[in-house]
């Protein structure tokens, strides 16, 4: 058996001109749940797709389960759960026809657990597929992904475009199986609450690279969320990018300036109460907001250097 | 995999019951309608390229809709080998093809021959076969148009389409057709892989991919390297002679070619002595009043295999070229090539009338006649009253089929009796031209004959005309260009009336006038694909140039300046393939495998590299 069932070395993706992966390298352990997540365009889909030996990589190579995701075997796919963004489904077939079509390819059919799913999401045999809801069909995707008992379950935003019960019967579901069976499951989401919700790991794509892998919680501690006020000028007192090389994003609400800075070792109310701030205070940090400064930093920093030309003119 | 059918099944079972109705409703208008019986073959044709259609389109609509990313991931995904997903997807084409097309046709054949009298050849029914074969190939073109990343990848459809124009004969029929079944089959199934954007790169499977796609290359820039050459000339040179102008140089093949049958009269009583000239010259007006014939034996040659062998289509629309009419019985009488016999409808009622041998006996069965009473090879008719077999010219009088005409063991007739001005005939065999004279007893006896010296597939017009007592004859030869233009020359014929001698008068060698880099563009272009079109077209269509053998398309002699020509296409396109795929990271027999068949193939293989393959250097 592997060490990681799931890796990826040097992997390059090029779509014309434009690099989707660039030099990707990943290594995840079995078991748990390792949450993915990124901007648009960050690459989270075609590295599914990669791994999936759905879209051929430019250069470097990836495995799942310990074989080349080039040469894929029947055995290893019917391994591997893969909820896509779109659900898509036969939708000339019946939920029931469509059951009995992936009975007869997954030998480790798992018929209870198919009913438990299918039954969080009320869903009925005879129901065509093409009559139903966006949840529903997510529900479907998910109870077949489930019942064919993966090692591997790859979940591509499975809860995008849900409405709040849908949700949480996906999740419900998802948590049930979990429980049940040592099941890996790689997962992306845009949404922080759900990842925060089942994620043991998380993984934060930009640019087509991974740079970070680690449990939420610990990536949380490293972000620190400061608020301060400053006197006289503040514009020119209020310590800029320049002072703080850690600096995630800064914002000034009300008069308050909000720092976030990443992995910064000394006090950094201390380092605002030497520039002038007036009661510097840490607030807890939500990963939701965490993600959010790391992924919009370089923007943050556009965003300014735009704000000053403007001035300028 | 029988799951994956019947999915196939439900989804397209609206599309089944459209095109099974659009079959049907054919049926009812065939048979409701007699003139449609007899209506020419290419209604055949015109159903065939329904399905055809269909094929290509569905093909083209099942994968397009099976390869939208996130539909193929849930398909391809699961534990089926590729096989085996491959095989549902095409084995539910398959069955929708048979519900949708191959089922209702064979309903409304049979209705058709149960309106027929039986006398419909069991082989008939092997349109049914071939065009199940022709649409799985345009599906499985189709399909690997999708499936395949390359943008060249449509041109694959040349293969079915040289299916579709051979003239290929009996089984050689179906087994060409298998072959490219087979070859279709093989790349579409090396195309259906989980990554589809991968090119394909084992050898085998690259060269089946590549070597239809430079076929069609090597025809489509030739032509288009030759158009803007022949513009270019013709820019420079109004005058040009190498392009499609009239400014043909006097005495070449093409000026000849382009003359009126007066002009072609003059022109060959112009080349004779000065004797001959002046006195002709002086009878131009007569000429031209004296009848004049042209025969177009190629149209007979192109239909010969098409009727005997294409047992596909002909028989069963009672082809118009194999009729006699019984007018005063109002019967016809069709031509039933399995049978070799004429078989009688009466025009009103429908009714069988019976099966006419040679000698025009009739008999109510078909059992009981003997093989020498058979017709020994095609039928062809003229008028609804001559008929033309062999040597044999019949001529159908009342209840009688009279042998009125026979000519030499082994010859042909190519064209129709043509009654001349002065009661007498002239007929066109596949080696003379003979003037015939009635006798008391109704036969046609050899006035003369006039040696055509030329094969048929280079002749080019055969025309006679009679002046003061005399016929004069007019043979043009060189119209192949398979041949080079080889032997192109006008022969001119003086024929006394009384006598019957023969005089050659003059035969005139014309000049060709095509450049050599016109005439050889496809060997410049590609040097191999030139030899193998050739070759591939000897073998599929044997009839076409049954004297073109592939030792002399092998030895033809070529020019020199065309043979350095191709040498210098094979050089620089080994010598660019070697500097594109030198950084690349494939193995050595890869890249000299490329690089030889560029080298063989020329400017088509250069552009199937590049679009087969990705090029571009990979990240380091």
């Amino acid at each position: 058996m592997a060490e990681y069932i799931i890796e990826a070395h040097n992997i390059c993706k090029d779509y014309s001109n434009k690099r989707v992966l660039n030099s990707l390298n990943l290594q995840l352990p079995a078991g748990g749940v390792h949450a993915v997540v990124g901007g648009n365009g960050a690459g989270k889909s075609t590295l599914f797709r990669v791994l999936l030996g759905l879209v051929q990589p430019t250069s470097g190579s990836a495995s799942i389960l310990g074989c080349d995701s080039r040469e894929l075997t029947p055995q290893i796919r019917g391994k591997i759960g893969f909820v896509n963004e779109d659900h898509s489904l036969p939708e000339w077939m019946t939920v029931k026809a469509l059951t009995k079509m992936q009975k007869s390819h997954y030998p480790q059919w798992q018929d209870d657990v198919y009913q438990q799913v299918i039954g969080n999401f009320f869903l009925r045999p005879a129901q065509k597929i093409s009559q139903l809801s966006r949840g529903e069909r997510a529900g479907l995707c998910l109870a077949m992904a489930l019942a064919q008992k993966p090692e591997v379950l790859i979940l591509d935003e499975p809860t995008l475009g849900l409405d709040v019960v849908a949700k949480q019967s996906f999740f419900e579901s998802l948590l049930f199986t979990q429980d049940h069976d040592n099941c890996t499951i790689l997962y992306c989401s845009h949404h922080m609450e759900e990842v925060e919700r089942i994620a043991d790991s998380l993984i934060i794509m930009e640019r087509g690279e991974i740079k970070t892998v680690e449990a939420p919680e610990d990536f949380c501690q490293r972000i620190q969320y400061w608020v301060a006020e400053f006197n006289a000028n503040p514009l020119q007192q209020a310590p800029q990018k320049d002072l703080v090389p850690d600096l995630l994003q800064l914002r000034k609400i009300d008069d308050a300036y909000h720092y976030m800075v990443l992995d910064h070792q000394a006090d950094f109310g201390a380092f605002l109460r030497q520039h002038g701030a007036i009661s510097p205070m840490q607030n807890p940090v939500s990963l939701d907001r965490a993600i959010n400064a790391y992924l919009t930093r370089g923007l943050h920093l556009q965003q300014q250097k735009y704000l000053h030309k403007q001035e300028k003119v | 995999m029988l799951s994956i059918v019947l999915s196939e099944l439900t989804r397209y079972k609206n599309l089944i019951v459209g095109m099974a109705l659009l079959q049907f409703i054919f049926v009812l208008f065939i048979t409701n309608l007699q003139w449609f019986m007899e209506a020419f073959v290419g209604i055949y044709h015109a159903i065939l390229v329904l399905n055809l259609v269909f094929g290509a389109g569905f093909g083209w609509f099942q994968m397009r809709s099976l390869t939208k990313i996130n539909r193929w991931s849930f398909m391809i995904h699961r534990p089926l080998s590729r096989a085996k997903l491959f095989g549902g997807f095409t084995l539910g084409a398959l069955a929708v093809f048979c519900l949708a097309t191959l089922l209702p046709l064979l309903c409304s054949f049979i209705v058709v021959d149960l309106n027929n009298h039986g006398v419909v050849d069991w082989r008939l029914y092997l349109i049914l076969p071939a065009i199940a074969v022709l649409l799985m190939c345009c599906y499985f073109a189709a399909a690997f148009a999708v499936l395949s990343p390359s943008k060249l990848a449509p041109l694959v459809f040349v293969l079915p389409a040289c299916l579709i124009t051979t003239n290929a004969h009996g089984l050689w029929v179906f087994v060409t057709m298998s072959v490219v079944l087979i070859w279709l089959v093989f790349i579409c199934y090396k195309a259906f892989k989980p990554a589809l954007d991968a090119h394909i790169t084992q050898p085998v499977a690259t060269g089946m991919i590549a070597l239809p796609i430079i076929y069609l290359l090597s025809f489509v820039l030739a032509y288009a390297c030759n158009t803007v050459l022949q513009l270019g000339l013709i820019l420079t040179d109004p005058k040009h002679t190498g392009s499609w102008s009239d400014y043909w140089p006097e005495d070449s093949f093409h000026f000849v070619e382009q003359m009126t049958e007066r002009e072609l009269f003059d022109y060959g009583l112009g080349h004779t002595n000065t004797k001959n000239k002046s006195h002709l010259n002086a009878a131009e007006t007569v000429v031209t009043q004296a009848s004049d014939i042209e025969f177009n034996p190629f149209y007979v040659e192109w239909i010969k295999p098409v009727v005997r062998h294409q047992l596909l289509y002909m028989d069963r629309a009672y082809d118009a070229v194999s009729k006699i009419r019984d007018e005063a019985k109002g019967i016809n009488w069709y031509f039933n090539h399995g049978e070799m016999l004429f078989f009688g409808i009466h025009e009103r009622s429908g009714q069988f009338k019976g099966w006419m041998d040679k000698s025009g006996k009739i008999h109510q069965s078909k059992q009981s006649i003997d093989d020498d009473l058979r017709f020994k090879d095609i039928v062809r008719s003229i008028d609804n009253k001559e008929i033309y077999v062999g040597n044999q010219g019949f001529v159908y009088e009342g209840n009688r089929l009279f042998n009125h005409l026979t000519v030499g063991e082994g010859e042909s007739f190519v064209a129709p009796l043509l009654l001349l001005k002065d009661e007498r005939s002239a007929a066109l065999t596949d080696q003379f031209l003979y003037l015939l004279d009635k006798s008391a007893d109704g036969q046609l006896k050899t006035v003369a004959k006039v040696p055509l010296n030329a094969h048929l597939s280079n002749l080019s017009r055969v025309s006679m005309a009679s002046f003061n007592g005399q016929y004069y004859v007019s043979i043009l030869s060189g119209t192949q260009q398979r041949f080079n233009f080889a032997d192109a020359n006008h022969a001119f014929y003086r024929v006394n009336a009384s006598t019957g001698e023969v005089t050659h008068l003059s035969t005139k060698a014309l000049t060709v006038n095509w450049a050599d880099s016109f005439r050889y563009r496809q060997y410049i272009v590609s040097p191999t694909m030139g030899y193998f079109h050739e070759l591939l077209w000897s073998v599929l269509k044997p009839y076409q140039n049954p004297d073109l053998s592939a030792k002399e398309i092998i030895t033809q002699p070529m020019p020199t300046n065309i043979l350095w020509s191709m040498l210098l296409v094979s050089i620089l396109s080994m010598a660019i393939t070697s500097w594109f795929v030198r950084p690349l990271l494939w193995s050595d027999r890869c890249k000299f495998g490329w690089i030889l068949v560029n080298g063989l193939t020329g400017i088509p293989g250069l552009v199937s590299l590049f679009f087969l393959n990705h090029i571009k250097k990979p990240p380091d």
